[in-house]
């Protein structure tokens, strides 16, 4: 199969070169309008005010949380059965990302939620489980950092986050669980019972700028990432021919 | 379009403004550093391959 | 030590029995645990100076205490199980062995579950025994003391189980036992809110049967699991 040829990191980089302008400028366009949308055109809410506006960032971003893991998840599936060094690199190149738009998740909740609920952090299952979800990325992050074999990191890393990956529903789950069981701290996410069209669409599309932005940001550093590894590698003249048949030394 | 009505947010700037602020920092702060690391990235392994050139020059 | 050792390498038995990789490997770490017998009740100590320290922290309120008591012992149990991670497979790797073990006649995954079931009962069983003990101090009632006792019984097997799986990836990393923590807590998470929380609703004299009966499904699935898991991280690590 043609696709396999891009499995190799040296094949991948111009590929990821050529992609990354076309998603970057999907990524602007459709926050543009998102943001439009969402700032001037989607109505004032009834109950909420002005400061709903805050779920056109916040849902997306934690959607982005949720899925960014799951693709780790499968990449490191891929990693661990094909022996794909690509698929490990996509996932180092992916968890900055993910641990980034889980931390905006969070810092938009609770500023959301202080003029909403009237305080910024509640002991939510949906917060407590996004927190959850931070530590894995730090977890993941941390143990890739600290392992200097590479080839061990990335397997080490592929396998963390499989086994993190099945745990997310069981902690999803027991926090659940777990919150009706305290009744304190429960609260009704519901943004608006029945939410506007145009807010819907608002929502939609920057949940598909923020996906589009994950895709061209994690291209780009997993090109970084090939270059990283190819460095002390490249006295073989397989790669250094790859290399600078892709122009990636200026002037070369 | 009254621009000052906007930008209070009905007097929650703070809670509104600062989502948005820390989102697009985030994001211009992690473009930021992702480009230095592809840059730094390039210009270590041109290093590498021009030394190399130098090491081996008839072929 | 060699003598143990070559049972695990050599089929001693005419029938191979794939499945006494288990037992052999149960019964070498279990007699050397024996023979430091240190390690074991340091850990001990450490679960009984975690819980001391809360009334301490907190002031001798006895409601309050009452109140938080399912979660403090839960949290220093966690904490105990966790400072002994390191040494489940760090000797091992010290001095050869564990590359032996993975070479060895029997599959990883058999000798791992012997080591899991031996690392339990050198730090998990103990501290569920002692736990009422400690209840007693933050005045449980009996009944209570039980479901402590039953909830740490079902629930550190499974933080022996996926604590091995954080030892075997962080195997000789530097900084490894922070690295540890970090990897292994998130992943304590349920275990701690269905272990707590039975003893919680045995406290307002709830049904906690469901709590139980979720620890328990987690540890036969984990089981079912986690030796697995551990035999990959283990190799991922020795290659």
């Amino acid at each position: 199969m043609s696709l396999f040829k891009y499995s190799s990191p040296t094949a991948f980089y111009p590929l990821a070169g050529k992609l990354v302008p076309w998603f970057a400028a999907l990524a602007a366009i459709f926050a543009v309008i998102g943001l439009y949308l969402g700032l001037f055109v989607a109505p004032e809410d009834f109950q909420q005010g002005e400061v709903y506006r805050i779920i056109f960032i916040h849902v997306p971003a934690a959607w982005m949380a949720m899925v960014i893991y799951l693709a780790m998840a499968m990449y490191g599936v891929m990693a661990l059965t094909f022996n794909t060094r690509l698929s490990a690199m996509m996932m180092e190149a992916l968890a900055p990302t993910g641990a980034i738009f889980t931390a905006l998740a969070l810092w938009t909740g609770a500023l959301w939620g202080k003029p909403t609920w009237g305080t910024y952090w509640a002991w939510d299952a949906r917060m407590t489980s996004t927190l959850i979800l931070l530590f894995l990325y730090i977890g993941y992050l941390a143990l890739i950092n600290a392992i200097e074999d590479k080839k061990r990191a990335d397997k080490a890393g592929a396998l963390l986050v499989i086994v993190g990956s099945v745990n997310v529903p069981i902690i999803y789950f027991s926090v659940k669980w777990w919150n009706t069981l305290h009744q304190g701290a429960s609260v009704s996410v519901t943004a608006s019972p029945k939410m506007a069209a145009i807010m819907l669409w608002a929502m939609l599309i920057m949940a598909i700028a923020c996906w589009t932005y994950a895709i061209t940001i994690s291209l780009v550093r997993v090109r970084a990432i090939i270059l990283e590894r190819e460095r002390g590698r490249s006295h073989s003249t397989r790669v250094a021919n790859t290399l600078s048949a892709t122009n990636i030394v200026a002037g070369s | 379009m009254n621009w000052a009505a906007f930008f209070s947010m009905d007097a929650r700037a703070f809670y509104m403004w600062g989502s948005f602020g820390a989102f697009v920092v985030a994001i211009m702060l992690e473009i930021t550093l992702v480009r230095l690391r592809g840059k730094r990235a390039q210009a270590e392994i041109g290093e590498e391959l021009m030394a190399d050139k130098a090491k081996r020059p008839a072929q | 030590m060699t003598a143990t050792l070559n049972s695990l390498t050599q089929i001693d038995s005419p029938v191979f029995q794939p499945e006494r990789g288990f037992i052999v490997a149960m019964a070498r770490d279990a007699r050397l645990a024996a023979r430091s017998k240190g390690e074991a009740i340091q850990a001990l100590a450490f679960f009984v100076v975690v819980v001391s320290l809360f009334p301490l922290a907190i002031g001798p309120e006895s409601a309050l205490l009452k109140r938080i008591a399912p979660g403090v012992v839960w949290v220093a149990a966690l904490l105990s199980v966790l400072l002994t991670l390191p040494r489940m497979f760090a000797n091992d790797h010290a001095d050869g062995t564990l590359e032996q073990l993975a070479l060895s006649v029997y599959p990883l995954p058999t000798i791992v579950a012997g080591k899991i079931v031996a690392h339990w009962l050198m730090t998990g069983l103990p501290l569920a025994v002692l736990s009422p003990l400690l209840g007693l101090q933050f005045g449980l009632a009996s009944g209570e003391l039980a479901v402590l006792c039953v909830s740490l019984i079902l629930g550190t097997p499974v933080l022996s189980m996926i604590g091995a799986i954080g030892a075997a990836l962080t195997l000789g990393v530097r900084g490894g036992s922070i690295l540890l923590a970090l990897l292994v807590l998130p992943l304590y998470i349920p275990v701690l809110i269905f272990g707590a929380g039975a003893v919680e609703q045995a406290m307002v004299s709830i049904d906690f049967s469901a709590n139980l009966s979720l620890l328990g499904a987690i540890v036969l699935l984990a089981g079912l699991a986690v030796p697995f898991a551990v035999a990959a991280a283990l190799k991922i690590s020795l290659d």
